[in-house]
């Protein structure tokens, strides 16, 4: 479990204050925590109209179960659980896919834990000035699996055990998991710096 | 490249705007649940109180017929017609009294009692709850 930082605490005092009968704390939750929210749900889901739903749905959720939520959690770590599991339950409704769909095929062992962790993009493609943008393309295009990790662990900052709690699946399987992202990552990337200079 | 500017590029990732008045979306939307579900509780609190009303008086007239109908009532009846004998044969006739008494019939009255405060335990859990009807607070707090 992350350790309790400034925002941790924070999110707790509000917390304490709309179950004491405050509603202005949960529209300060709210506010807080709306924008990181949609920006997850929307690199998993890359749909502006369908990520708004599942992020009103994301806050109902939470609002109704606020009552029963462990303070001794991260609120934020719950809170993206949460949205996690109503955008998976949107695409699989969408493409009625089985959910062994959603789950990984390894139980995060070998062989990609030994990938090594240091130059994990090409070097050829870190030069270039429109990288930002030719990344922002090929995440767009990886699997929601590996798309939700990189949003959860580069966007939001989470750790890949913050983020195995909320993709609630076992560490060494979001770890392998999120080696092999990087490793697809390079690959597409490598593949378009290619097909540039080549043309 | 060293690994900080590959993971600096990965963090400098713009973030999606959020579109124009989501949040305010999300709160009316929360209201409407605040709303529809205290809606709910209250009316199971009402539906609870007009049925133990009813069943009160449903239960009472049966139990009111079991009673009068029952070697209880007969019994008791010996209390003004023979005080005497009964005084003679007090403790017999205490027994004849506690066996005789009609228990199923006069627990039925306890399930109108049951259901009133059902009823009341809801009224009172939600007794401040009209501030849920009330539009979310939005100042923020200090």
């Amino acid at each position: 479990m992350a350790k309790p930082d400034s925002n941790y605490t924070e999110d707790t005092v509000l917390i304490e204050a709309y179950r004491s009968g405050n509603e202005a704390a949960f529209k300060q939750l709210l506010d807080k925590h709306i924008g990181s929210v949609y920006a997850f749900v929307f690199q998993l889901l890359r749909d502006r109209t369908v990520a708004e739903d599942i992020v009103q749905e994301t806050f109902i959720k939470a609002w109704r179960h606020l009552d029963r939520y462990d303070t001794a959690r991260p609120f934020r770590t719950w809170l993206f659980a949460i949205a996690k599991n109503a955008a998976y339950d949107w695409l699989k409704k969408k493409r009625s896919l089985p959910f062994s769909a959603f789950v990984d095929d390894t139980d995060g062992s070998v062989p990609f834990e030994s990938i090594p962790d240091l130059e994990p993009l090409p070097d050829e493609f870190l030069m270039r000035a429109d990288a930002s943008t030719e990344l922002a393309v090929v995440i767009a295009a990886l699997p929601e699996k590996y798309r939700a990790l990189i949003a959860l662990v580069y966007q939001e900052g989470f750790s890949l055990h913050e983020a195995a709690e909320i993709l609630q699946e076992p560490y060494n399987t979001v770890k392998s998991r999120h080696q092999r992202s990087i490793l697809e990552l390079r690959n597409r990337l490598k593949g378009a710096s290619d097909r540039v200079d080549g043309a | 490249m060293p690994l900080q500017s590959a993971q600096s590029l990965l963090f400098s990732q713009s973030r999606p705007e959020v579109p124009p008045g989501l949040s305010g979306r999300v709160v009316a939307a929360i209201e409407f649940e605040a709303i529809r579900r205290l809606r709910f509780r209250l009316r199971v609190a009402s539906t609870c109180s007009f049925l133990s009303i009813i069943l009160f008086f449903v239960n009472l007239t049966l139990v009111g017929e079991g009673f009068l109908t029952s070697d209880f009532w007969l019994l008791t009846a010996l209390l003004f017609s023979d005080l005497s004998l009964v005084l003679t044969h007090l403790e017999a006739f205490l027994f004849s009294l506690a066996e005789t008494f009609p228990a199923a019939s006069a627990s039925l009255l306890l399930l109108p009692v049951f259901l009133s405060i059902v009823a009341l335990l809801f009224r009172s859990r939600y007794a401040g709850a009209d501030r849920l009807l009330q539009p979310l607070q939005l100042n923020p707090i200090h």
